[in-house]
């Protein structure tokens, strides 16, 4: 019974997302809906074929990426040692809350015409932007995941004769590394978002730059082509970062 | 078969359960879908409080779950009071295993929310509640939620819930296992108590404690390891009016608990040995 | 009890000699350096202009109701929605993959094309702020709706409940109590994209001033604005809280997430 109702389930799907294709294909093609409204989506693959062949499209993912890249990295070693000391030291749980409390509130992307002035059209604003919202995040996990470490594991290695150091690289870091796997995982998506939506204001390429771009021209086919290149890699990004999270979890029963 | 299976009475039994069978996947399994109960007839006399123990996976649960409605029997018939169950029963009650209660309501709402669907007014369904509550004790955890008292006072309403509108028969699918002992001792004497009071009500109690079972019931029946077959059916002969707790010092009480330890341990070794076999 | 309490108020007194001396060398830089980076002073005076000034007060009044609306609209989207869908499993399954591919797309990411396609009025905004935010509590919904407990819904079945006694007893409160849930991110996501959109392309707004204030060489009015932003992000999310306390009397008290 399982075995045929995934197969209706799956054919079903499938059957959805032709017929939405086709759909779309057809009410733009014929002016039901005005292209400009919503592209068709045989001209938004051509506009994605065309950035390939002509060499537009891999600097601009290269750019946003590496605006990404560095931000994320920043921000997640900078959350989990932040996320580490604040979990585990009640002095600094308490002087981190001021500030975290007060920042929380001030939405980080507003921050990015300011910082452009700052630091100019470069990468700094994205990676900034991008590396203040991924610490947040990963601080905040990571806080938890060791508040809720059990305490068992680490009493167990301190009779075994852990020192300190040893207790964190053996026991501490192996055990919130599902957190922290979890959280990187979910800050990637808004990181992303901060990297491509900096690139809106001024930034000379990536991606964001690609989306403005079909704006300030008027071609709203390359917005969407833009659009769904930036989303495939989001998506992409989130699988690889899932099969990082599957083997970190390796150890987790079946059911967790 | 040991020992009789049926009580001598004129009238007609209250539950028949008629050559059933259930295969993993439903009513519209596979053919060679695994089975989870093969074949298991069983008839229930009104007022009786009936345990079903066996080892884990022998469709105990499953069973419980084809009298009241929730599921359909692959194979063969169960009838209550005389008709025969077709999707869920109104005169059945049925007391699960982990929460049911209504998180959004409080303990008097979900104890009188029975009443309400059989259109009992509201003052009225809200009276008969509370003198349920009193009943057992939680009398003062009227306007609680439940996240609000404890497991077994969360039981104790559950079981009010269902006990409010007077089911004749009454299922409960280990409803204690996540009780410690003392709340358990306390909420089955009270139970037993419940039960004797409203008279001519049928439980059928399904348990992995043997001694729960025997210091409850009327009558064990013993399931074999999955696909669940009745391997043994035996009779309780001791008195009521039982404390829980006391009767388990009846010498009466340890002799059935031999015999029918005898039948139910070969099930569950042989459980256990598949189960350790399967995990490889 | 009295070492945490005392680690505390070493720590907050860290914490505030911190601040201190941040704002100190913030406010000692040179006249250069402060022509785009302001003083605290500065941004506090200007502060006040944005609950002076009738024009400033105007533009937050436009964000404010950019994000509000949009927020009531995506929120009966929704919850439409997600009720449409779970009204037979065979559809939600369906649905499902198709609903996880979105939560791919980076929603302000589509603040470009709701500007080249609807403008840059206060209709556009609020068109863009429902699609933005609809997928917040629509996801909760979804899923809320989805993966009713099975024990509880066999446990009302049982107890006589019809087709519409469950939508009221059960279906509804796990609806609102998800949707509740949500409400607080999806608030604030809201004002941010208003914000967002506004900063991109706008007419008025709160967005539109920090935009104007950039390009005008006044960083200390860039500031105030995000900081206004702050405390109207602050103070609606504590409203949010008093107005939902009522519906979530039944909850277990749970870890408070940001």
């Amino acid at each position: 019974m399982k075995g045929r109702r995934r197969f209706t389930t799956v054919s079903l799907q499938i059957a959805m997302l032709v017929v939405i294709l086709g759909v779309w294909e057809l009410l733009t093609r014929t002016g039901v809906i005005k292209p400009f409204l919503l592209a068709p989506p045989s001209a938004i693959g051509r506009q994605i074929i065309a950035w390939a062949t002509s060499g537009v499209l891999w600097p601009a993912m290269g750019e946003t990426l590496y605006v990404l890249l560095i931000g994320y990295l920043v921000g997640v070693v900078g959350g989990v040692v932040i996320g580490m000391l604040t979990g585990r030291i009640p002095f600094f749980r308490y002087y981190f809350d001021v500030f975290i409390v007060f920042l929380n509130s001030l939405p980080r992307l507003v921050l990015i015409p300011f910082f452009i002035i700052l630091f100019g059209f470069g990468h700094a604003p994205g990676i900034i932007v991008t590396a203040l919202i991924v610490i947040f995040i990963v601080a905040l996990n990571t806080r938890v995941a060791v508040d809720e470490f059990g305490v068992d594991f680490v009493q167990n290695a301190r009779v075994l004769g852990a020192t300190p150091i040893q207790l964190l690289t053996s026991v501490y870091l192996p055990g919130v590394a599902l957190s922290i796997v979890s959280s990187a995982r979910l800050s990637i998506g808004l990181g992303f978002q901060a990297a491509v939506v900096a690139q809106f204001f001024g930034s000379p390429a990536g991606l964001g730059f690609l989306i403005a771009q079909g704006q300030q021209s008027y071609n709203s086919t390359q917005i969407y082509a833009g659009i769904a290149v930036t989303s495939i890699l989001a998506y992409l990004m989130d699988l690889l970062l899932g099969q990082a999270g599957k083997r970190a979890g390796r150890w987790l029963p079946a059911n967790a | 078969m040991p020992d009789a299976a049926t009580r001598a009475g004129g009238d007609a039994p209250l539950l028949t359960i008629d050559r059933v069978s259930l295969s993993y996947g439903g009513a519209d399994a596979a053919v060679d879908a695994p089975v989870a109960v093969e074949d298991v007839s069983l008839t229930v006399q009104s007022g009786r409080f009936v345990s079903i123990v066996g080892p884990s996976g022998c469709g105990k649960s499953t069973l419980l779950k084809m009298v009241s409605g929730l599921e359909r029997p692959s194979a063969g018939s169960i009838s209550v009071s005389g008709t025969p169950v077709r999707g869920m029963r109104r005169d059945v009650g049925f007391v699960f295993q982990t929460d049911a209660l209504l998180p959004w309501k409080t303990l008097r709402d979900n104890v009188g929310l029975a009443l309400r669907y059989r259109g009992v007014a509201r003052a009225e369904a809200s009276r008969r509640a509370q003198d349920w509550l009193s009943r057992v004790g939680i009398g003062s955890l009227g306007d609680r939620y439940p996240h609000q008292v404890s497991g077994g006072q969360r039981k104790r309403a559950s079981i009010c819930a269902t006990m409010v509108y007077e089911p004749e028969l009454m299922l409960m699918d280990e409803p204690f296992s996540a009780l410690d002992v003392q709340t358990r001792d306390l909420i089955e004497t009270d139970v037993l108590r419940v039960w004797e009071e409203l008279g001519n009500q049928s439980i059928i109690f399904v348990t992995h404690d043997l001694e729960e079972a025997i210091a409850m019931s009327d009558r064990v029946i013993v399931l074999t390891r999955g696909p669940g077959r009745i391997k043994a059916d035996y009779t309780i002969d001791l008195p009521r009016g039982r404390d829980v707790r006391e009767i388990r010092s009846d010498p009466r009480f340890a002799e059935i608990y031999q015999k029918i330890w005898g039948d139910l341990r070969v099930e569950v070794l042989a459980a256990q040995d598949r189960q350790t076999t399967t995990a490889r | 009890m009295n070492t945490r309490l005392r680690t505390k108020l070493l720590a907050w007194a860290a914490a505030a000699l911190t601040i201190v001396l941040l704002l100190g060398w913030w406010q000692g830089i040179d006249a250069r350096t402060a022509s785009f980076l302001s003083r605290p002073v500065d941004v506090i005076q200007d502060l006040g202009n944005w609950a002076t000034s009738p024009d400033l007060r105007a533009d937050i009044g436009v964000t404010l109701a950019e994000a509000i609306v949009g927020l009531i609209v995506a929120a009966i989207a929704a919850i439409v929605l997600a009720a449409i869908l779970n009204t037979s499993r065979l559809l939600a399954d369906v649905a499902e993959p198709f609903i996880a591919a979105t939560n791919s797309i980076p929603k302000l990411a589509l603040a470009p094309l709701f500007i080249l396609v609807f403008g840059i009025g206060f209709n556009a905004k609020v068109n863009f702020v429902v699609v933005s935010v609809f997928f917040i509590p629509f996801y909760a919904l979804f899923f809320a709706l989805r993966t009713v407990d099975p024990t509880i819904r066999a446990h009302v079945r049982i107890l006589g409940a019809g087709r519409l006694h469950l939508i009221r007893d059960l279906y509804i409160p796990a609806v609102i109590g998800s949707l509740t849930a949500s409400m607080r991110s999806a608030l604030a996501f809201a004002l941010v994209t208003a914000v967002i959109a506004e900063l991109i392309a706008a007419t008025a707004g709160i967005g539109y001033q920090i935009s104007s204030a950039g390009q005008n060489g006044q960083p200390a009015r860039m500031l105030s604005g995000v900081l206004v932003i702050g405390i109207l992000g602050f103070v609606l999310d504590r409203l949010l809280l008093l107005v939902e306390r009522p519906f979530s009397r039944w909850r277990i008290a749970g870890r408070r997430t940001t």
